[in-house]
């Protein structure tokens, strides 16, 4: 799990993992409306809305891991750790 | 109190810091290591934050639609406001944890480490202050019809509309009451339990509506605890709608607010947990669930549900032969309108001021001013909801809510505003992540309906 929270919480090209896991997460909810809509209103293919449905699942066991705890005077080393005052 | 985020700054809270506050730190102390019946006992007499979110919950726009369920489906959509508010019970934890982690105000926080987009536009001004003012028309509209319909049942007519005075009369004096604070938030405590016996008394006067409406328990049995929607799209679309009923960014800010209020920190962090059950998730539940009931005897294979607000008022005109149970179903209308002014009041200037940095001095005439703003409502008594504004701002709260919701799930794991009150728990953080899923499909919902491809 530890492994996971040091994942989630690096920074990916300037920016937090679980911040790109919220962005993926939105993503996989709106292909379940969306998939949806298709299915029900226009009577297409319900495979949008199981990707959806499972990438969600998928991404909220993700983003459900909590952070590390760090020290208080570890919160500012290494630009890539999230915690980091440039973070912002 | 300085709101606005500046750089430098060190928050505190000064409501922790009065004597009462203090005083109820040290008492807490010792009441969480008692047995747990005691601690419960204690905690039910210094509940009352959770009994102002269950007052924002409890609105025209929640009632009316409890009546919509019962009416047109009877017993089986029971579980959807107790299965919706438990869903919201993980923001409201996560909300006492902002209070109890931190001494910085929420918005402000949100505006430090995530932008002033996510705290004072989209969850201060837009999802808050905004809505405090646009949906007070709807509840004085319900409000002033209830009222009239009092008196007409008692045999006095009264002017068309003028019942919102009892509303403005009792509401505002209370709203400004509660926002003198005291010492150990004095004048606080004093309007929570008005607050409390109010809801008590709607409790009270639906229960009895329902004691002559009848009720068939086993069906209500099943319709809460077994959950069911018609299929297809129409179900997927009453599941999204009832669960953004109660699921608003306002309820958590307001519990919020109401704990930073009462100078809650570390030791108050389980009461705080108890009060949104306790003082929010039973009162809404069970108001709800006897308005429901009630609707889905009386109105049960009627197509012709009540839908305006002097519908809604006189629905039970017919079914309810004694004419103080329909007095006191009037007076329980009133009630819940009453409480949900206050709540508006208090949630408008606090997100008002964090949102623009003005101090929370309540002899400022500003603040007397943000106070009073919801209460310009009372035009809906005479004209009814101004609907294209009431629509402008659903539809930006559409927008933002999803915002404000991944901004909270940010910092209740952020190290750099909790320090090690950081969540610590998977299964919190997947309530909330459910609950964030339920807000980003309301926003998609809302986009699809505009480009019609999603039944409006």
């Amino acid at each position: 799990m530890m492994n996971e929270a040091n994942k989630l919480d690096k920074k990916y090209f300037g920016i937090r993992g679980r911040v790109l896991m919220l962005a993926l997460l939105f993503l996989f909810n709106a292909m379940v409306v969306t998939g949806a809509s298709l299915h029900y209103t226009f009577g297409k293919t319900s495979v949008i809305m199981i990707i959806g449905a499972i990438g969600t699942i998928v991404s909220i066991g993700i983003l459900s891991t909590p952070a590390t705890l760090l020290d208080e005077n570890e919160e500012t080393v290494g630009s890539d750790v999230a915690y980091s005052e440039e973070s912002n | 109190m300085e709101t606005n985020y500046k750089e430098g700054t060190t928050y505190t809270n000064p409501a922790r810091y009065t004597e009462g506050a203090i005083k109820e730190k040290k008492m807490l102390s010792a009441i969480n290591k008692k047995p747990f019946l005691k601690k419960t006992a204690s905690y039910v007499k210094l509940s009352g934050p959770g009994f102002l979110g269950a007052a924002m919950t409890l609105g025209a726009g929640s009632f009316a639609s409890s009546i919509v369920l019962g009416a047109s489906y009877g017993y089986t959509m029971l579980w959807i406001p107790i299965y919706s508010f438990a869903f919201g019970l993980f923001m409201l934890a996560l909300a006492t944890r902002f209070v109890t982690g931190s001494e910085m105000p929420i918005i402000v926080a949100q505006d430090k480490y995530h932008g002033k987009f996510f705290g004072s536009f989209s969850t201060g001004i837009v999802a808050c202050f905004l809505g405090c003012v646009i949906y007070s028309f709807g509840q004085y509209a319900l409000g002033a019809d209830a009222v009239e319909q009092i008196f007409t049942t008692i045999g006095y007519g009264i002017p068309k509309g003028s019942g919102w005075m009892l509303i403005l009369g009792i509401s505002a004096p209370l709203s400004l009451l509660y926002s003198r604070g005291g010492d150990g938030a004095k004048f606080v405590k004093i309007v929570e339990n008005i607050m409390k016996s109010l809801i008590v008394l709607m409790i009270a006067v639906f229960a009895l509506v329902v004691g002559t409406t009848g009720i068939n328990i086993p069906a209500a049995t099943r319709g809460i605890l077994i959950p069911t929607l018609p299929s297809g799209i129409d179900g997927i679309i009453m599941m999204i709608a009832s669960l953004t009923a109660v699921l608003g960014v306002m309820d958590w800010v307001l519990f919020n607010n109401g704990m930073f209020n009462r100078g809650y920190s570390e030791e108050h962090e389980t009461l705080g947990r108890f009060d949104a059950v306790f003082g929010g998730l039973i009162p809404v539940a069970l108001v709800l669930s006897l308005v429901s009931i009630a609707f889905a005897e009386a109105f049960s294979g009627n197509p012709s549900a009540p839908t305006t607000s002097s519908e809604l008022a006189s629905a039970l005109m017919t079914i309810v032969p004694s004419i103080w149970i329909k007095v006191g179903f009037y007076v329980g209308v009133v009630s819940l309108i009453i409480t949900t002014m206050i709540g508006l009041s208090i949630l408008c200037v606090s997100s008002f001021c964090q949102s623009t940095g003005l101090p929370q001095d309540s002899t400022k005439w500003y603040y007397k001013a943000l106070l009073m703003a919801p209460h310009v409502g009372v035009m809906g008594a005479y004209f009814g909801k101004p609907v294209a504004v009431v629509i402008f701002v659903a539809a930006m709260q559409s927008c933002l809510n999803w915002v404000s919701g991944n901004s909270w799930y940010l910092l209740g794991n952020d190290q750099r505003f909790l320090g090690n009150k950081i969540i610590k728990s998977r299964f919190f953080n997947i309530g909330i992540c459910v609950t964030l899923s339920i807000l980003n499909m309301v926003f998609i919902t809302f986009v699809l309906s505009k480009l019609g491809a999603w039944p409006a």
